[in-house]
C-alpha cells in the first residue's frame, strides 16, 4: 500500500484539476480523483479543464461529499493496481480484504444522509457520470422501498396517486399471481 | 441531464420521485432503480402511481429486465420415491432458485399429468406476435397456449376424426394466430421425426427446437442420421428436404456412443452431440455445442465443447447468459443449476432448482407480453 500511496503523491503532483460548484466554491482534486466521472475524464481528455471545470448543477455542499467519495475510491482503485502485480502473496491478500471492508463500512456512514441529500448525490452522479455512487446511491433508493405497501412508497417518496380504483382494479386484476 | 430535473421546491424539500420531466428523479435513474427489483415486487409497485405502472409496463424495460434478472420455466414436479411426478403447473424461477411465478393449470391437467409421461413444454416466444407465450404439449393429444404474463390459458383439443399417433402429433403443431386459434391438420414431414425423446434411445434430451418461427425435430429414421425436418409455423407447411445436421452420417453409423438433441440457444438453433467415453448411456460424456450459424446454407459451427460427469445424469445447455456469455446448464437428475465458463472451463453452481422438470430458458417477459427482439 506504501507504493501505491506514493504512486497517487505523484500523480498528485502531476495535475490537480479545479472544479467549480453553482455556488462558485473552487475544489483542487488530483486527476485520478476527478476522473472518476466520466465526464470530467472527457472534458480532460479534450483538455478543456484550464481555468477550472465549472459544475453548475452540483451546489458546494453536494460536491464536497461527491469529491470525497471519489478520492476514497481513486485510492482504492490505485490500492488494487498496486497489489494485483503480487496478487499471490497472502499478505497483499489480507491487505486487499482489509481494505475492501473499510470501504464498504465508508460507504455504508457514506449513505447515512437525509432523503433530500441521497437524491442531490444521485442527480451529480448521474450528470458527472460516476458510476460507482450512482450504483451505491441507487441501491439505497432500492432498498428503502424494499418490503413498503404502495402507500407507504407514496409517503415516503411524496408520490401522488394518480390512478383510478379502476386502474388500481386492473392491474390487481392483471397480475393477480403477484398479489397472491 | 434536464436542467429541469433539478428545480425543486426548496420550501418542501418533497418533490414527486417520478413523474417524468419536472419530477427530482430523471427517468432514466429510476428506471435504473425499478430494474434492480425481482418480477413480482414490480408488479405490485405499478400500484404506486401511473409513471411507475407504464416505466414497468414497457417492452424495452422489460427486455432489459430479463436480461439482468433471467429466468428459467419448467414443470412443476414432486419427488415420489425414486421418480419424479410431474404436477399441474408450470414453474418459473430465477437462477438462484427462487419460484416468481407459478401457473396452475387445472384439476384436469394435474391428473393428466400423472398418467401421461411425455408432457414436453416449448417455448413459442418468438413465433408470432405473441411473443413470450408458452406452447405445451400433452400427451400425444392436447396441447394449450399459455399466456405467462397474465396466466391466461387456452386449451386446445385437435384428435378427431385423426387414426394414428404421429399424425395426431402433426395436427398439434400448427396453430392459427386468429380466428379463434384451431389447430390444423397437416401434411407429414418427409422423414419419420422423434418427438419423444424418452422412448428413443438415440435423441438424449430434447428431440425438438423451436428457433424463429420454425419448429426442428430430429430424425428418428432406424438409419442413424442427426438430419433435421422443419417445419414454418408462418407457412403452415413443413420444408421440403431435410437439414443436414453437423456431422455426417457415416461418422455417426460408426460411432455408437452418440447420442444428438435439440436446442434454442438465445435464438439460434444448437444441435448438442454428446459423446459417452466408454459406454452408452451410463458414462461420463463430452458435449459438443453446434451452433447453426449460417441458416440458408446449412452451416454449422462447434462453438462450445464441455465434460459432463455420469453422476448429474443428464446435462442439458439451457441458455447463454447475456452479462458474462456463460452458459447455463441444467443437471436432471439433480436438479443443479450452473453457469459454465467456456473461457475457464470450469462451472459454479448457482442453486438447486426444487420441485421443477423439463426446465429451460424463458425468453419472454413476465412483464409484458410483447417484449421486442
Amino acid at each position: 500500500m506504501a507504493s501505491a500511496g506514493s504512486g497517487d503523491e505523484k500523480a498528485a503532483a502531476a495535475a490537480m484539476i479545479t472544479l467549480i460548484s453553482s455556488d462558485n466554491e473552487k475544489f483542487e482534486v488530483t486527476e485520478a480523483t476527478a476522473t472518476l466521472s466520466q465526464t470530467i475524464r472527457h472534458m480532460i481528455e479534450d483538455g478543456c479543464t484550464d481555468g477550472g471545470v465549472p459544475l453548475p448543477n452540483v451546489t458546494s455542499k453536494i460536491l464536497a461529499r461527491v469529491i470525497e467519495y471519489c478520492k476514497k475510491h481513486a485510492t482504492a482503485a490505485a490500492g488494487e493496481e498496486g497489489s494485483s502485480s503480487s496478487f499471490s502473496d497472502a499478505a497483499f491478500l489480507e491487505v486487499d480484504r482489509a481494505f475492501l471492508e473499510e470501504l464498504e463500512e465508508f460507504d455504508d456512514a457514506f449513505l447515512e444522509v437525509d432523503r433530500a441529500t441521497l437524491f442531490d448525490l444521485i442527480l451529480a452522479a448521474n450528470y458527472l457520470d460516476i458510476k460507482g455512487l450512482l450504483n451505491l446511491t441507487c441501491q439505497k433508493v432500492a432498498d428503502s422501498v424494499k418490503g413498503k405497501t404502495p402507500e407507504q412508497i407514496r409517503e415516503m417518496y411524496n408520490i401522488v396517486n394518480d390512478l383510478t380504483p379502476e386502474e388500481e382494479a386492473e392491474i390487481r386484476r392483471e397480475t393477480q399471481w403477484a398479489f397472491e | 441531464m434536464a436542467s429541469s430535473a433539478l428545480v425543486r421546491d426548496t420550501n418542501t424539500h418533497r418533490a414527486p420521485l417520478a413523474v417524468p420531466n419536472g419530477g427530482l428523479l430523471p427517468t432514466d435513474v429510476l428506471h435504473d432503480i425499478l430494474l434492480r427489483f425481482p418480477v413480482d415486487v414490480l408488479c405490485r409497485l405499478r400500484l404506486v402511481c401511473r409513471s411507475w405502472r407504464s416505466l414497468t409496463s414497457d417492452p424495452i424495460f422489460a427486455k432489459a429486465h430479463l436480461s439482468r434478472h433471467p429466468l428459467v420455466v419448467g414443470l412443476g414436479s414432486v419427488v415420489t420415491g425414486p421418480t419424479r411426478r410431474r404436477t399441474g403447473d408450470i414453474v418459473f424461477s430465477d437462477l438462484s432458485g427462487n419460484i416468481v411465478k407459478r401457473i396452475y393449470m387445472g384439476q384436469a391437467w394435474e391428473e393428466a399429468c400423472v398418467e401421461h409421461v411425455p408432457f414436453c413444454i416449448c417455448q413459442r416466444n418468438d413465433l408470432s406476435v405473441e411473443h413470450g407465450l408458452l406452447c405445451i404439449f400433452r400427451g400425444k393429444e392436447e396441447a394449450c397456449v399459455v399466456n405467462p404474463a397474465t396466466g391466461a390459458i387456452t386449451v386446445q383439443l385437435s384428435t378427431t376424426g385423426i387414426p394414428t399417433k404421429s399424425k395426431s402429433f402433426l395436427s398439434m403443431h400448427v396453430c392459427t394466430r386468429n380466428g379463434g386459434e384451431r389447430w390444423r391438420v397437416r401434411q407429414r414431414p418427409r422423414i419419420q421425426i422423434a418427438m419423444d425423446p424418452v422412448r428413443k434411445a438415440f435423441a438424449k434430451g430434447a428431440a425438438y427446437a423451436v428457433v424463429k418461427g420454425v419448429a426442428y425435430f430430429l430424425s428418428s429414421s432406424r438409419i442413424r442420421s442427426d438430419a433435421i425436418a422443419s417445419f414454418d409455423f408462418a407457412a403452415e407447411k413443413w420444408s421440403h428436404g431435410t437439414l443436414q445436421g453437423p456431422l455426417n452420417s457415416q461418422l455417426i453409423n460408426a460411432n455408437a456412443n452418440m447420442s444428438f438433441s435439440l436446442a434454442n440457444l438465445n435464438g439460434c438453433l444448437v444441435t448438442i452431440c454428446r459423446r459417452y467415453i466408454r459406454g452408452y448411456k451410463y458414462d461420463d460424456c463430452s458435449m459438443d455445442l453446434w451452433f447453426l450459424t449460417d441458416v440458408d446454407n446449412g452451416l454449422w459451427t462447434k462453438r462450445y465443447s464441455l465434460q459432463c460427469r455420469h453422476a448429474d445424469g443428464l446435462v442439458s445447455p439451457v441458455g447463454i447468459l447475456d452479462d458474462d456469455e456463460k452458459i447455463l446448464l441444467w443437471a436432471e437428475r439433480t436438479g443443479a443449476l450452473r453457469a459454465y465458463d467456456p473461457r475457464t472451463s470450469l462451472s459454479t453452481d448457482l442453486s438447486t432448482l426444487e420441485g421443477i422438470d423439463n426446465v429451460g430458458m424463458y425468453h419472454g417477459s413476465l412483464l409484458c407480453s410483447d417484449i421486442v427482439d
